[in-house]
């Protein structure tokens, strides 16, 4: 509470008492009358930010009608969070994106399916500083958060495509039910074949519906709608990566639909893959099992042909790759008689021994048929400059020589006080 | 795991960081005019040198404070603060080298395997989290090492601490 500061300035009485108008304090000089002070605050700023705060959570938990149990933790996690030391003096961006942060958490600890996007677009919050945000509060309060699992985001977010029949063509329309279980089913495949681990969520459930609703009804009319128009048709934003993954996922289910053998000569391209999407699901695991077994089987087939060719031409081996095993027997007979490259051969030849050493080793690693796509189709990476690994000790002596090369001579500098002040007077 | 298919990993280091004061005021433009591969960043208040050998980038501070990063090992990146503490004498200025620590060492390690993420968080709680949203790796802390492990799903781990 305020106290009156020093005595009356007009009758320098001492007799100051506090009376309030239309509940605003004010203190006033009992002798004279005179108001020494008024407009004492009710609430602080700091306080304010906390009730609007705690305002945001209410309308946020009212729109995604959430129980009672979310509203309530989540109050009591940003009461705590507010008055934190890392979150009381920041930003009122930051503080916005508390309230966002601490909704989240109390839907993952109820296990609730929300994704971040879906708050930060609600709350109209930078999707930078809500990451920042939530990281920082997980850290700070020492807080538990199950990851949401995928199956069951699915559901609510094919409830989010506008797909009723009285909102688009009768040909276009579709149950949110019956889409919801075969995009679960095909998520389920996508997550088998290392298409959703580490990668954003959102992209795959809009590329996984989007397979879903055409394979449900695969005529020519919906297979010629692209993913952008569906979801225009649909009134869904389109997240950059979905065209990635569906055709990512669109490749796993041509390599599994070859192996159905009603579908042996059909050529099955990205296309018209969706026809067949259902039988393809409909035995997904026999067809996985079925297809990873005559991979490996490829796969020793050729290392056995390989390590047979290696073994019987040893001298004149160029370490050749897996694939190209028929093709090294007469290569090798070349190379054995030409004179000119008995040098390249005897180096190659012992190459030739290590790939021999290697192949033994990775025989028991017979690759994946479905890796991660970064390790199928890695980018091409510059070639870096192989730069010799110094041997140092740290406390070597330095030579002068060493050092001059990275201080300018006297004329040098001269020369850029010239140059700059030419600069400067041209601007 | 079988112990006949043991595999040798290689822990490639692949950053080292570093720090030092000089226990003098530096002049930042004085640096800028007679220093060469030297960018003067103003509106920061620092200047970054870079020295050739070893590769290491330097950034300086008008207090003396200066952080260097980029050498592959700790007794390499020793050397380049001195080499650096040494420059900067050259300049004319009383330059001590002292509090040298190695703040930080960052390694890369691939594993021979995938690994899924969600499972290796549920059966490494508390010390594992993985969100996709923010980051496609799970970091997990190890307290007593002060060290933080990025577990990506094709194999890859990032050391840091």
């Amino acid at each position: 509470m305020m106290q009156p500061s020093g005595p009356c300035p007009e009758c320098g009485s001492s007799q100051i008492v506090e009376d309030s108008l239309y509940s605003q304090t004010q203190f006033v000089c009992e002798d004279c009358g005179a108001v020494v002070s008024e407009g004492l605050l009710t609430t602080t700023l700091s306080e304010e930010k906390h009730l609007n705060g705690l305002q945001r959570i209410r309308s946020l938990c009212r729109i995604l009608r959430f129980s009672s149990n979310i509203e309530e933790s989540s109050e009591v996690l940003f009461k705590k969070a507010y008055y934190h030391p890392a979150f009381l003096s920041t930003h009122t961006e930051k503080k916005e994106a508390l309230a966002g942060c601490c909704v989240l958490v109390a839907c993952r600890q109820n296990d609730w399916p929300i994704t971040m996007g879906t708050i930060s677009y609600l709350l109209q919050a930078n999707g930078e500083v809500m990451h920042k945000v939530y990281t920082e509060l997980i850290q700070k309060l020492h807080l538990e958060t199950p990851p949401t699992d995928l199956t069951q985001l699915i559901e609510s977010h094919c409830n989010s495509f506008n797909l009723s029949p009285s909102s688009c063509p009768d040909l276009f329309s579709e149950d949110t039910t019956r889409l919801a279980k075969r995009a679960s089913e095909l998520l389920e495949l996508a997550d088998e074949t290392w298409l959703v681990t580490g990668r954003q969520p959102v992209p795959i459930l809009t590329a996984v519906t989007y397979m879903s609703w055409l394979s449900l009804r695969p005529v020519v009319s919906r297979l010629n709608i692209s993913l952008i128009n569906f979801c225009k048709i649909a009134k869904v934003p389109v997240p950059a990566p979905a065209s990635k993954r569906l055709i990512e996922l669109q490749d796993v289910l041509c390599k599994l639909g070859q192996g159905l053998p009603w579908l042996r000569g059909v050529k099955l391209d990205r296309k018209s893959v969706a026809k067949y999407t259902e039988d393809i699901l409909k035995h997904r695991g026999i067809l996985l099992r079925q297809a990873m077994r005559k991979y490996e089987e490829e796969w020793e087939n050729e290392q056995k042909c390989s390590s047979v060719s290696l073994s019987d031409s040893e001298e004149d081996v160029q370490g050749p790759p897996l694939k190209k095993t028929k093709l090294d027997e007469p290569s090798e007979g070349a190379a054995s008689g030409d004179q000119d490259k008995g040098v390249s051969s005897n180096t190659s030849g012992h190459k030739g021994k290590e790939v021999v050493l290697n192949s033994e080793k990775k025989k028991s690693q017979c690759p994946s048929l479905f890796l991660p796509p970064c390790l199928q189709n890695p980018h091409p990476r510059r070639e870096r400059e192989v730069v010799a690994e110094l041997d140092v000790f740290g406390d070597e002596e330095i030579l002068d020589s060493e050092i001059d090369m990275y201080i300018r001579t006297p004329e040098e500098v001269q020369a850029l006080c010239q140059a700059q002040a030419k600069l400067t007077k041209s601007s | 795991m079988e112990s006949d298919n043991d595999v040798a990993l290689d822990i490639i280091i692949t950053n080292v960081v570093c720090v030092f004061r000089t226990r003098c005021h530096l002049n930042l433009r004085k640096i800028a005019l007679e220093g060469t591969n030297v960018i003067y960043k103003r509106d920061v208040g620092k200047v970054l040198m870079k020295l050739r050998k070893p590769r290491i980038t330097a950034s300086i501070w008008s207090s003396g404070k200066v952080i260097c990063t980029g050498a592959t090992s700790e007794e390499e990146a020793k050397l380049g603060a001195r080499r650096l503490a040494r420059s900067l004498q050259k300049l004319g200025f009383k330059v001590k080298f002292t509090d040298f620590k190695v703040v930080n060492v960052l390694a890369v390690c691939t594993m021979p395997f995938e690994i899924r993420l969600p499972e290796f968080t549920k059966s490494n709680r508390p010390l594992a989290s993985y969100e996709p949203e923010l980051h496609p790796a799970a970091s997990y802390r190890i307290k007593n090492l002060k060290a933080t492990l990025q577990v990506f799903s094709t194999g890859s781990i990032t050391v840091t601490g």
